[in-house]
């Protein structure tokens, strides 16, 4: 088994409000939502349950026994993916989709009239356009399963994910959460004040001006 | 579509630096010993990515030796010794690539700007036949993909999904070749939303000269202004990139972390930025 440290990204001295940080961070960029129509799905719930267990591996070493273990709405509650079900028609469409088989879903999808073509089948459209890596249909057919069925939560949250990566919501985040955190400016000044603060009083002088 | 993908220098530091010129100088010999003096010319930063990323997925790793450059013998340089495979293995891919760049660049140009073309053809052929030898499969599939993507232009694709999708699944299968399992499927779908990625900001970038050569460009042909296709370009250019950023994180990286943080962080940002007009950076200078 993996230190479950080195899985979180944190040396083995961090202090327990480190170790809290470092597992919000991790689970909120490989929380399951973010994940919810793409064809990774399986591996970020098999790295979610891998952060899940190293952070209760800590918790227990460091024996908290009052703490809570990993908070359960990080926990995917169904490995699987399944989603809420939709009529019987879609239902061996939505198997094959969360199977990974998106070409095998598209044809029975397409199999089916332009008349009966509703809002789910729109939004079955765009998971497996999503998948496949077109992002742009996918958002015209997501786009499409909203209009025709606003109050859908299912279709909203799936629309809504790909217009907010797409307003580049998701890079200003990534970005911060790799900045190292180094010394900042801020860091530097208010250490030197200190050490000369700390100097003066021993009697010496380490800044002269201050 | 090369010159897309490279580190942001100033984010980088010097020990992440040697590497990756090191890796860029390994490719450099790899090309001169494999396919000759004039494939050093297809030289370049994007297949210096392609190597760093597999080596670091890679669990073997023979490690760096201190050597100087081929052409300088006073210049020092790190170098991968000559049985690192991915290093092999990204000169065969830029031969094959680049190749069929030449062959496109043969069809598409007028006689004059064809012309160094048609000089440095025979070279490239050679080398693209020596590649083929040895990488039969993938030849196979770049080969299908160019052909996909030459006949989605001369039916002129309004779909920007349709139109990067052979870009994109040539990438993929460039990227993931030889592994398995999970590292295969996360690397296939990293190499495809990367490939969609280079696709779109090439055709956002030759946005002016398509317009006044009346060249095939997926966007222009929805729309003839161009700011406001900057504007759409510009979700779906962070789309791509979020799912770029995603597989990237599921990958184990064995080595190498803080050059390829870099790059997929820092180096697309400012890449995307200057596709878009964003930020300029007048007179840019090489890595």
């Amino acid at each position: 088994m993996k230190n479950p440290y080195d899985v979180l990204g944190i040396p083995s001295t961090a202090t327990i409000d480190e170790v809290k940080d470092a597992y919000r961070n991790m689970a909120k960029k490989y929380h399951p939502d973010n994940y919810t129509n793409s064809p990774l799905q399986e591996q970020a719930s098999r790295k979610m349950q891998e952060i899940n267990e190293a952070y209760d591996n800590i918790i227990l070493m460091r024996g908290s026994a009052g703490q809570q273990s990993s908070n359960q709405s990080y926990r995917s509650t169904d490995s699987t993916g399944y989603n809420a079900p939709g009529s019987t028609d879609f239902y061996d469409i939505r198997i094959k989709i969360n199977q990974g088989r998106i070409d095998d879903a598209e044809m029975l999808l397409d199999g089916i009239p332009s008349s009966k073509r509703n809002a789910e089948w729109h939004f079955l459209k765009g998971s497996i356009q999503n998948r496949r890596g077109w992002f742009e249909e996918a958002r015209n057919s997501f786009s499409n399963a909203t209009r025709m069925d606003p109050s859908n939560v299912e279709y909203a949250n799936a629309f809504n994910n790909l217009n907010r990566s797409g307003n580049g919501a998701f890079r200003a985040n990534r970005r911060s959460y790799n900045d190292k955190k180094g010394c900042s400016t801020c860091d530097i000044c208010t250490g030197l004040l200190c050490a000369d603060c700390c100097c003066e009083c021993l009697g010496g002088d380490l800044i002269s001006c201050c | 579509m090369f010159g897309y993908v490279k580190i942001f220098k100033p984010e980088l530091k010097i020990k992440d630096y040697e590497i990756y010129k090191g890796i860029y100088c390994s490719l450099c010999k790899a090309l001169g010993k494999n396919y000759g003096l004039t494939s050093r010319l297809s030289l370049n930063y994007d297949f210096t990515f392609l190597a760093l990323v597999r080596m670091a997925v890679n669990d073997e790793f023979s490690g760096f030796t201190p050597s100087h450059c081929s052409f300088n013998i006073a210049k020092k340089c790190l170098a991968c010794p000559k049985e690192q495979e991915d290093i092999n293995y990204s000169s065969a891919v830029s031969a094959i690539v680049v190749f069929h760049k030449i062959k496109d660049n043969i069809t598409d140009n007028s006689f004059f700007k064809k012309l160094p073309f048609i000089f440095i053809y025979p070279f490239s052929f050679f080398s693209y036949k020596k590649a083929t030898k040895k990488y039969f499969h993938l030849a196979q599939v770049l080969d299908e993909q160019m052909k996909n993507q030459r006949d989605l232009e001369k039916n002129k694709c309004t779909s920007i999904d349709k139109a990067a999708d052979p870009t994109a699944k040539a990438l993929s299968e460039i990227i993931s070749h030889g592994f398995e399992n999970d590292e295969k499927k996360i690397m296939t779908y990293f190499g495809y939303c990367l490939g969609r990625l280079l696709y779109i900001l090439d055709a956002v970038d030759d946005l002016e000269d398509d317009l006044k050569s009346k060249g095939y460009n997926t966007f222009l042909l929805q729309n003839e202004e161009i700011p406001e296709i900057r504007k759409q370009a510009e979700m779906i250019i962070n789309t791509t990139m979020d799912e770029i950023a995603k597989a990237y994180e599921l990958l184990e990286i064995n080595r190498c972390k803080d050059i390829l943080d870099n790059i997929i962080y820092y180096g697309f940002d400012k890449t995307i930025d200057k596709v878009l007009k964003k930020e300029g950076c007048k007179n840019e200078k090489s890595i």
